[in-house]
């Protein structure tokens, strides 16, 4: 199946949030529609097909959050479509009416009926429950939060009026799948949006700090350069990977005046820097981050000498979860290969069962855990952010049924 | 140590007494003694006469390239360190705060300019604004009590919180006649001098208000003008004195050099019998 090559990401050569979160994307989108859904409730079965395959995604690779975030985005997706839908139906049905429109009444109508009272009700319940940042854009077409598309509610108003409950199906699929496009749409071009708001935050003769590698701060300073801003950057390695080198390379090549500096020096240098960008790979709802290993340390030296830390993240990778215990649950613990020669070491690494020979243990933690208090601001797709405004995102791109993903047990064994 | 760099205190001249005081007579070894101590009193003049040249021959230590100072109000000493640095062709920038109400930074960044430093004048208010761009501040003192801590012209204390919220290095200047073996007990009041308010206000806009101490019914506007600040010891990162750089926690010590202990209180001796 299509999802093989998420679940074994090593196996396919798929790292990295930013690819991991557009394929999940896509093969949601493909389970969408090859999906077949039922005459009423489709929307519930879409919801549980799409909640099997997440599971599954997200047991595969707990630690790569995008997945998890790409799927609970799809979810959300999927109830708000139906929920416009439904309250465009309702809407147009209140047209119609010849009486008082009363919402409950209207189930009751012969002419009118449908939609089934479940639906009604659910939809008169969401009428009254305050409507979210999302919904209530979707009625501006110029909207800004562009994941959420504008809902078909217009259109559907006028045609609902004689629905037929195979076209709105299939009008709901549609919608979804639109919707899913614009998200991959939004994945895809995130490292744009985010590089337009660099010229607000780098000024002249600036200084800047990063460690390690990520596309989106490459991007951002990038575009900084282009608008003819003149800074220097200061790159620090990142052992093990030394990721920095290729950033610092990449740099170079676009033309930018780069210092590339081992991670122990960062505390030397951070007193002649005016501001340190970085990369994440998620943002818990907290606001705290998870970082490449490195970058805890980065922003205590920069908390040190009040230093704005300011982190750069695609609204893929925001996780709707708390962080308990982050630095041992949501972290990955990778090969002492990176780190020593097995054949030097090879006597006294921990290989569980030596008989009298020393124990050495090595640790090689691929994230480090960033707590909001440390961060300044967050730069995403939609602009900038408080960590303590991370939360109203979350409510925005998520819902809250959708927190903890588990397929429904199939009744009957 | 003929060398000592504690020069306050002259080398003895023991060993030509030793040969002279076999047949010592009293009143030889007496205008011998006069003769050191006077000797020791002109090495002290020469000291408090040259102790800018002497710190400012460390600023070449200090300022590297490319650096950004401030520096609040007008000293001396400070103008000295920073020409000296420069003549060094060290190029650096200085950030001077006026320092109300005197205003002497004004003096201090035409001084500045005349000499070619690269000079920008700020107000008092905008130093914390500045200070994230600021890679040194260096400022002169009035005295340096004997626990670290500076009296300085106003305003320094707000410099020294600023730059400590930022990390940045506050060094004080001060030759080491300014060092005083005194502890500060309640210095911002004790060790303070309150200004005229004429400095602030005009006497004619605001007779009505001003507090004359007696005022009956008017509105009593109370000006406060100190003429010193009280820095703490944890904020400075470094004493320059004429004998090299120091910590703060370290001018105990110089103090013990320099006084004795029975100086501490200098009071005549009661005469005898009224």
């Amino acid at each position: 199946m299509q999802y093989l090559s998420l679940i074994y990401p090593h196996f396919f050569f798929i790292e990295g949030s930013h690819a991991t979160a557009r394929q999940a994307a896509e093969l949601l989108r493909s389970v969408i529609s090859q999906q077949r859904v039922p005459y009423t409730n489709q929307a519930g079965a879409l919801i549980d097909a799409v909640r099997a395959v997440g599971e599954q995604l997200i047991a595969a690779n707990p630690v790569e959050l995008a997945v998890g975030n790409i799927v609970r985005r799809v979810l959300h997706i999927i109830r708000e479509e139906n929920l416009s839908l439904a309250t465009a139906a309702i809407a147009g049905l209140n047209l119609s009416a010849a009486s008082d429109g009363d919402d409950d009444d209207d189930g009751e109508r012969d002419e009118h009926t449908v939609l089934s009272a479940a639906a009604v009700a659910a939809a008169a319940r969401s009428t009254l429950r305050p409507p979210s940042l999302q919904t209530l854009l979707e009625d501006m077409p110029e909207s800004a939060t562009i994941p959420h598309t504008t809902s078909s509610g217009g259109d559907s108003e006028g045609k609902s009026k004689s629905a037929d409950k195979s076209s709105r199906t299939r009008r709901l699929k549609h919608d979804i799948i639109e919707a899913v496009n614009e998200l991959i749409q939004d994945i895809t071009t995130c490292h744009e949006q985010i590089a337009e708001q660099a010229i607000e935050h780098i000024h002249q003769n600036e200084v800047i700090l990063t460690l390690g590698s990520s596309k989106t701060v490459l991007e951002f300073l990038y575009a900084a350069k282009e608008k003819r801003r003149s800074f220097r950057v200061f790159v620090a390695e990142g052992a093990p990977r030394y990721q920095g080198h290729l950033l610092a390379k990449e740099l170079v090549a676009r033309g930018l005046q780069t210092t590339l500096i081992t991670d122990s020096a960062v505390f030397a240098i951070i007193s002649r820097v005016n501001m340190v960008i970085v990369g994440a790979h998620a943002v818990m709802a907290n606001g705290g981050v998870i970082a490449p290993v490195g970058l805890n340390m980065v922003a205590l030296a920069a908390q040190k000498h009040a230093v704005p830390f300011v982190v750069l993240a695609g609204s893929h990778k925001l996780c709707p979860l708390y962080p308990h215990n982050p630095e041992v649950l949501l972290n990955e613990l990778r090969s002492p290969s990176e780190l020593l020669d097995f054949g030097e070491f090879s006597d006294c690494l921990d290989f569980g069962s030596g008989t009298g020979s020393p124990l050495l243990h090595v640790v090689n933690p691929a994230f480090d855990y960033v707590p909001p208090k440390l961060v300044s601001l967050f730069i995403t797709d939609t602009g900038g952010h408080n960590p303590s405004y991370m939360y109203r995102l979350i409510a925005d791109y998520y819902s809250a049924d959708d927190l903890v993903v588990r397929g429904r047990i199939a009744s009957g064994n | 140590m003929p060398e000592s760099v504690a020069i306050p205190h002259t080398s003895s001249s023991g060993g030509d007494s030793e040969g002279k005081s076999k047949s010592a007579d009293k009143s030889s070894r007496t205008r011998r003694l006069k003769h050191d101590v006077i000797e020791a009193v002109n090495e002290l003049i020469q000291d408090i006469n040259t102790c800018h040249e002497q710190i400012a021959e460390q600023a070449v230590e200090h300022i590297h390239q490319n650096e950004v100072i401030l520096t609040l109000g007008g000293s001396k000493t400070v103008l000295e360190f920073l020409y000296a640095a420069k003549e060094k062709k060290r190029s650096f920038r200085v950030f001077v705060a006026e320092g109300a109400p005197r205003y002497q930074g004004h003096l201090l960044a035409k001084e500045l300019v005349t000499r070619g430093l690269h000079t920008t004048l700020i107000t008092d208010s905008a130093v914390f604004a500045i200070i994230s761009r600021v890679n040194m501040v260096i400022v002169g003192a009035h005295a340096v009590m004997a626990n670290g801590g500076v009296i300085v012209p106003v305003g320094l204390n707000m410099v020294a919180l600023a730059a400590q919220k930022h990390a940045v290095p506050f060094v004080v200047l001060a030759g080491s006649h300014k060092l005083c073996p005194l502890y500060p007990h309640n210095p911002e009041v004790l060790l303070n001098e309150l200004r005229s308010p004429s400095e602030l206000l005009d006497f004619g806009e605001f007779s009505d208000c001003l507090d004359f101490g007696s005022g009956i019914g008017s509105p009593l506007l109370h000006v406060v003008n100190p003429a010193f600040d009280y820095v703490p010891p944890k904020l400075v990162s470094l004493f320059i004195t004429d004998t090299g750089g120091h910590n703060p926690s370290y001018m105990y010590r110089l103090i013990a050099d320099y006084y004795s202990a029975d100086d501490l209180v200098v009071r005549r001796r009661v005469a005898l019998g009224n």
